[in-house]
């Protein structure tokens, strides 16, 4: 079993490193024409000089992959969505960098994108009417206050805002701008909202043009998406109905007749656990199927044409990938082989489906699924330049865990790694917790391996990619859960035989960085850890973040962190309780401006460390978001992470 | 507790005299835009004229105007000296008075730079040109030249201007953006040439002392590194200007303060006080080697604010609180320590002496914000010499008591008692704590804004000084340690039942209200009473633990609780036991939260903790963030908007 791991590399194969990194093309949004013949997607290269990276849409011929460039010197094009015939493709784009993103609509026959949006606030999401003479898109309306806060005064009521509020967000509504020109019109008010910022939701028309499909949450505050209803706007009758509640996720998706509507809908009454597939019959909200007959989070759906199936993607084991499932029938996955489906995949009116995807060995590149075939056909070669160096091998592990179940994992070993020499070991831990590390390609693990550490992604209860079971066995132990599932994993990597035992390293960011703070605080077989946006403290995690009391009820069920009770049981999940006990030199790594997990519990993780003389270094990033998302910040923050391992893991 | 009842006969008979029956209007927060606030009074050395900082508020555009002013203490004519520099600030004659130096920002300069200004005429010379401010400065005693300090430029900002801009976190504050940079000493000649770097290394430069007679040392004070959380680390300096090396002359133990040169050139006068604990800075004088130290206020035994040599180098003008005053005191270096008389005035700022001794102040009356005073003889009253706040004295003004008691420990406090306009005797009336924050300081009878706005409105406004507070002494400042909240909130309960005593409160109708250690307060007395109608907790200290992670000062904070939380359990239980928020499910007073989103002192997070935790337990509760960096909000617009919320908060629920 072991020999197989060897992957003798190339004799010109580079190793790779974190600036090679930078040549990495970013693949997205594919959007294919109604006629399956050109797919649309957003490239995006990293301009390291400028910090930034530049996006341009490429066109792509389905049969002979020809590609196009369809944008110059517009910064930040992105969203492409074809009109309903296929004649015109509408985009967001800001008019100059910096400014808020506009719609524009670009004549396929030639000729200048117009401008149709002029949305102060900038456009949040849009989407065609079906008879392609108007776009209805979303954008935040001005503040009420909006003269007092011009004179300065400008103090606001707090709620359940994240700690780095700083304004009132103002409710997003739905306008209607048609693309000949003209001015928009308002179409939804009050002071609710649909879902903006990190879990902006899109809108969708009924195929008849006459209604609009959104989610609406009570008020503007991001925490309360998970009381969003799906809400059907009547464009005649200038009327809003509740379709559907009980904090409904991501766009609501219409069946091509208009009957039925497909969306997630949490199992367990809190969207932060598993979200199932539900088909409703749009008239009465009647189930339609039976919905729970695929036991996996859904990541994305979309109709088949005919409405009989669904296309739906999820995690499933160490793998993202396609299932079709039939209305009222068993889910069929679909093998793709070594790759990885990316969700957010683009269906033409013959059933072909555009996709971006993943495989172990190179970063993503555009895939094309023709009706009726199960062998998706690579459309790009954007990260051809991949194949010059010397890629590790990855590899999947299962184990046994409580309750029955068997977890898994994915390693990933040096290029070149020799059966029966021992080598550190670097547990990379995903966050969420509802996430899944997959086999797809992660610069990150390849480079660790490219210096000689074995990578070891374990998936835990919380991870998405086995079903509700298995998910929902993390609530009520929210850490110490996972965290004895990724101990026994490691005594299954172990087992292998390769491992020196005195160098293993733990690490993780966000939940990984949760489990790391905690797995050093209670076993003691670490020569260094790396703790990246960790929630150290469970109360301070429900009552700073921007996911704030909702998030953390889902996880620690009972009173909340505000009673003695409650108090009890989220200090016993909190790795901060324990930090007396840490003895591994440990970096700490966070985004000043990390409104997800506040980096307030980083601090109070490095005076523990600090006052116990515990080797300690705190590295902060200065910069918005929860974990850098400029490349510069990015590498850095890598770079940081895998230095200290290569520091003490010996 | 005889005490408060005999202040209690002396404020009948006083009150009437402060409430004349011409009414003369009472306060509207509104009124309160027409404050002049005046600063940094320097006397020239031939006593001649003062020059100062006025500062006016510009509500439209939301900020402040500085000019600087100088003043005839003969005619008491004033000149305004500068036009259009709206942050100028700390004016400093030349030794000779001729010439007179100042910094400001100007068209070329977002930050402040060093400008002397000759007085015969003539524009003002910018001296310094960089992108860092001039965050202090003295002149050589020869006049030709300056010592000045700015931050060194980051090391690394080429990669930071490549983005790379990551930082080691050290003990900073939660809000910290940046790694904090050294500030370091540079001299430069009075006509701008010859700049030259004279420190430099991690350690920081803190604050300039004096040069001595001959111009070539300087003394001053370090700390280790930039980092704020060391602050309470400082050291004295003497520093060689030629050879720019540094000799400290104080011990890492003392933090050591405001060195100053005594004006035979012999003696070196510095604040030290223990970092180990609240406490208060005594003074010291020491022979200019550090040699040779002695506490020189040991009998006076209070917090040194500020300390001044006397012209003739014998004694030392200190100011300090002092009971519900903020007094001044003279000490000799051989001999008993005196007040000096300064009749109903608080010293809002160091005096500053001419050669014949003169002394020009900026002061506060019960019944007048800060003016100039002059005070030509020890012996003598001191004259008023401005009146830019007419507009405010002429209002009706809330006579003040103190009102003293005693603790069932027998310390000795006080605390200011604001009383309502037309305070009818055998009438009862509703009362508002406000607590002031610190703890290192004190409730004065000094003019202040929110106490008169309720007392215009009917209220009687009780100000308690609790242990901690720095107008007792040594053992009462640290008294607190490590029952850091409960011991100091008894002390306002005791003061509250001495108010009560008076027979005027309307016992259904109190509030209690304050500011960082005064929210602290606050949010632990609604724990523990529930005598409250409302409450207003202001970026309160609700949770010592999450401070100690957070605040600015995070190393300096364990040490008033007895040492870090995270190395025993018996420490986490006592930070626990000590936090208002261990008690925030006891609460059931209607209580406003109020919080700068970017306070680096008392972290906004502990905000947001005791609105969570009073939202959960179902109490009445508004928390409302100022977006503003820093403890209080610095602009004229937000702190009316704090001060119009505070009221209105208590108001409607006491009305």
């Amino acid at each position: 079993m072991l020999g197989s791991q060897v992957a003798p590399a190339g004799a010109q194969s580079k190793p790779l490193a974190f600036e090679d990194l930078r040549r990495v093309v970013g693949v997205s949004s594919p959007q294919i024409s109604p006629d399956g013949k050109r797919v649309v997607y957003v490239r995006s290269k990293i301009d390291w000089k400028n910090d930034r990276n530049d996006t341009e849409l490429v066109l792509v011929d389905t049969a002979s992959g020809a590609t196009r460039t369809l944008t110059h010197e517009r910064p930040g094009a992105f969203a492409p969505h074809w009109s309903p015939t296929g004649d015109r493709l509408a985009f967001e784009s800001s008019p100059e960098r910096g400014k808020p993103a506009q719609v524009y609509v670009m004549p396929m026959s030639g000729g200048d994108p117009a401008k149709v949006t002029a949305a102060k606030a900038g456009v949040q999401s849009f989407a065609w009417r079906p008879d392609g003479s108007a776009i209805a898109y979303v954008t935040s309306d001005e503040p009420v206050d909006k003269k007092q806060i011009d004179e300065h005064n400008d103090a606001f009521v707090v709620t359940d805002e994240d700690f780095l509020a700083r304004e009132k967000v103002t409710p997003s509504h739905i306008w209607l701008a048609p693309v000949d020109g003209g001015p928009a019109k308002r179409i939804t008010s009050g002071s609710w909202s649909i879902p903006s910022g990190l879990q902006a939701a899109g809108i969708t028309w009924t195929p008849d043009g006459s209604g609009i499909l959104y989610a609406q949450q009570p008020d503007a505050v991001a925490a309360h998406f998970v009381r969003a209803r799906l809400m059907l706007h009547d464009i005649a009758a200038n009327s809003d109905r509740a379709v559907a509640s009980g904090g409904v996720g991501g766009d609501p998706v219409v069946s091509h007749d208009g009957k039925f509507i497909a969306l997630s809908m949490p199992r367990h009454a809190s969207p932060y656990l598993q979200n199932d597939l539900h088909v409703l019959a749009l008239a009465d909200a009647k189930e339609a199927g039976n919905s729970l007959a695929l036991d996996r989070n859904v990541h994305w759906s979309s109709f088949m044409p005919g409405d009989k199936t669904l296309a739906v993607a999820t995690a499933d084991g160490v793998r993202n990938v396609l299932w079709m499932q039939p209305v009222g029938g068993p889910p069929k996955k679909i093998d793709l082989g070594d790759v990885d489906f990316v969700p957010g995949a683009s269906l033409a009116d013959d059933g072909g489906i555009a996709f971006v995807g993943q495989s172990a060995k190179a970063p993503p590149e555009l895939y094309y699924l023709a009706p009726g075939s199960s062998a998706p056909r690579k459309l790009t070669s954007e990260n051809a330049w991949i194949a010059d160096f010397a890629i590790g091998k990855t590899e999947s592990i299962a184990w046994d865990v409580s309750g029955g179940f068997q977890a898994d994992g994915v390693l990933t070993y040096p290029p070149g790694f020799t059966t029966g020499k021992k080598y550190p070991l670097a547990l990379v831990i995903h966050g969420g917790p509802v996430s899944t590390s997959t086999q797809n390609f992660s610069g990150q693990a390849q480079v660790m391996a490219a210096r000689g550490m074995v990578v070891f992604q374990p998936n835990y209860r919380g991870s998405d990619n086995l079903g509700d079971a298995y998910l929902n066995a993390i609530v009520g132990h929210v850490t110490s859960g996972p965290a004895a599932d990724n101990l026994a994993g490691l005594a299954a990597v172990e087992k292998l035989g390769f491992v020196d035992e005195k160098n293993i390293g733990v690490s993780g960011w966000s939940g990984g960085g949760l489990q790391t703070s905690w797995l050093i605080g209670h076993a003691h077989v670490w020569k260094a850890a790396v703790s990246g946006a960790a929630v150290n403290d469970w109360i301070a995690q429900s009552t700073l973040a921007d996911i704030n009391m909702d998030f953390g009820a889902a996880f620690i069920p009972g009173p909340g962190p505000y009673t003695a009770e409650g108090r009890k049981a989220y200090l016993a999940e909190s790795p901060i309780t324990f930090a007396r006990d840490i003895k591994t030199p440990t970096l700490i790594l966070s985004d000043t401006g990390d409104q997800r997990v506040p980096i307030v519990q980083s601090y109070a993780l490095y005076h523990a460390l600090k006052d116990n003389h515990v080797p300690v270094r705190f590295i902060a990033f200065p910069r918005a978001g929860h974990f850098p998302a400029d490349p510069v910040g990015r590498e850095m923050a890598y770079r940081a992470w895998a230095d200290w391992f290569s520091e003490y893991l010996k | 507790m005889k005490r408060p009842a005999l202040v209690l006969l002396a404020s009948f008979v006083a009150l009437p005299l402060a409430a004349p029956a011409a009414a003369p209007k009472p306060f509207e927060l509104e009124d309160f835009r027409s404050t002049v606030s005046l600063s940094a009074p320097h006397i020239a050395p031939d006593g001649k004229h003062v020059v100062l900082v006025v500062r006016r508020a510009n509500f439209k555009k939301d900020t402040y105007a500085n000019e600087l002013v100088l003043v005839d203490t003969r005619t008491r004519a004033e000149r305004v000296l500068t036009h259009g520099r709206d942050d100028v600030g700390d004016p400093q004659w030349s030794p000779s008075g001729d010439r007179l130096a100042f910094t400001a920002s100007d068209a070329d300069h977002k930050a402040a730079q060093l400008f002397v200004m000759p007085m015969d005429g003539g524009d003002a010379l910018r001296l310094t040109d960089a992108k860092e401010e001039v965050e202090d400065f003295k002149w050589r005693p020869d006049g030709r030249a300056f010592a000045f300090t700015r931050h060194d430029p980051a090391k690394n900002q080429k990669a930071i201007d490549a983005h790379q801009d990551a930082f080691d976190v050290g003990d900073d504050h939660w809000a910290t953006r940046a790694a904090p940079l050294p500030v370091h000493i540079w001299t430069i000649d009075a006509q701008g040439k010859h700049v030259k770097r004279i420190t430099s290394g991690t350690y920081s430069v803190h604050e300039l002392g004096d040069f001595t007679h001959d111009g070539k040392r300087l003394v001053y004070t370090q700390r280790a590194d930039a980092h704020f959380g060391h602050e309470e680390e400082t050291r004295i300096g003497v520093l060689d200007l030629a050879s720019g090396r540094t000799t400290l002359v104080t011990p890492l133990a003392s933090h050591a303060t405001s060195p100053n040169i005594s004006p035979d050139g012999t003696k070196l006068a510095y604040g030290i006080e223990d970092p180990k604990s609240f406490s208060q800075r005594d003074l010291a004088v020491a022979n200019l080697d550090g040699s040779g130290s002695r506490i020189a206020s040991a009998k006076l035994d209070r917090n040194i604010q500020s300390a001044v040599w006397r012209p003739d180098g014998r004694a030392v003008f200190i100011s300090a609180n002092d009971r519900t005053r903020a007094a001044l005191f003279l000490q000799p270096l051989a001999g008993a320590v005196q007040r000096v008389d300064l009749r109903d005035v608080n010293l809002d700022d160091a005096v500053s002496i001419a050669r014949d001794g003169t002394m020009a102040f900026v002061g506060s009356t019960p019944t007048r914000p800060g003016e100039l005073y002059l005070k030509r003889a020890i012996a003598a009253a001191p004259e008023r010499l401005t009146g830019y706040n007419d507009a405010l004295a002429n209002h009706a003004i809330g006579a003040t008591k103190t009102i003293a008691w005693t603790s069932a420990d027998h310390y000795s406090l006080d605390g200011v008692l604001t009383y309502p306009i037309g305070f009818t005797p055998g009438k009862k009336y509703p009362l508002v704590l406000e607590i002031h924050g610190g703890p290192t300081d004190t409730s004065t009878d000094a003019f202040s804004d929110l106490p008169q706005l309720f007392a215009s409105h009917g209220y009687l406004v009780f100000q308690p000084n609790y242990r901690g507070s720095d107008n007792f002494g040594a053992k009462f400042a640290q008294a607190t340690v490590p029952h850091i909240t409960s011991a100091p909130a008894q002390d306002c309960m005791d003061g509250l039942a001495a108010v009560e005593k008076l027979g005027i409160v309307d016992t259904n109708r109190i509030g209690v209200s304050g500011w960082s250690e005064g929210g602290l307060m606050t949010s632990w007395l609604i724990g523990h009473w529930h005598i409250w109608k409302a409450a207003v907790s202001g970026a309160a200290v609700n949770d010592w633990v999450a401070y100690s992670a957070l605040t600015d000062s995070s190393e300096f904070t364990p040490n008033f609780i007895g040492g870090s939380p995270w190395t025993s359990a018996a420490q986490m239980k006592l930070f626990e036991a000590e936090s208002p928020l261990t008690y925030a499910g006891n609460v059931t007073t209607p209580t406003l939260i109020l919080s700068d989103t970017g306070d680096q002192r008392v972290p906004t997070p502990l905000s947001y903790a005791f609105y969570h935790a009073l939202v959960s337990k179902g109490t009445e509760v508004q928390f409302v963030a100022f977006p503003a960096a820093g403890h209080f909000p610095s602009d004229p617009v937000k702190r009316e908007d704090v001060s119009r919320r505070w009221f209105a908060w208590l108001d409607s629920h006491l009305r």
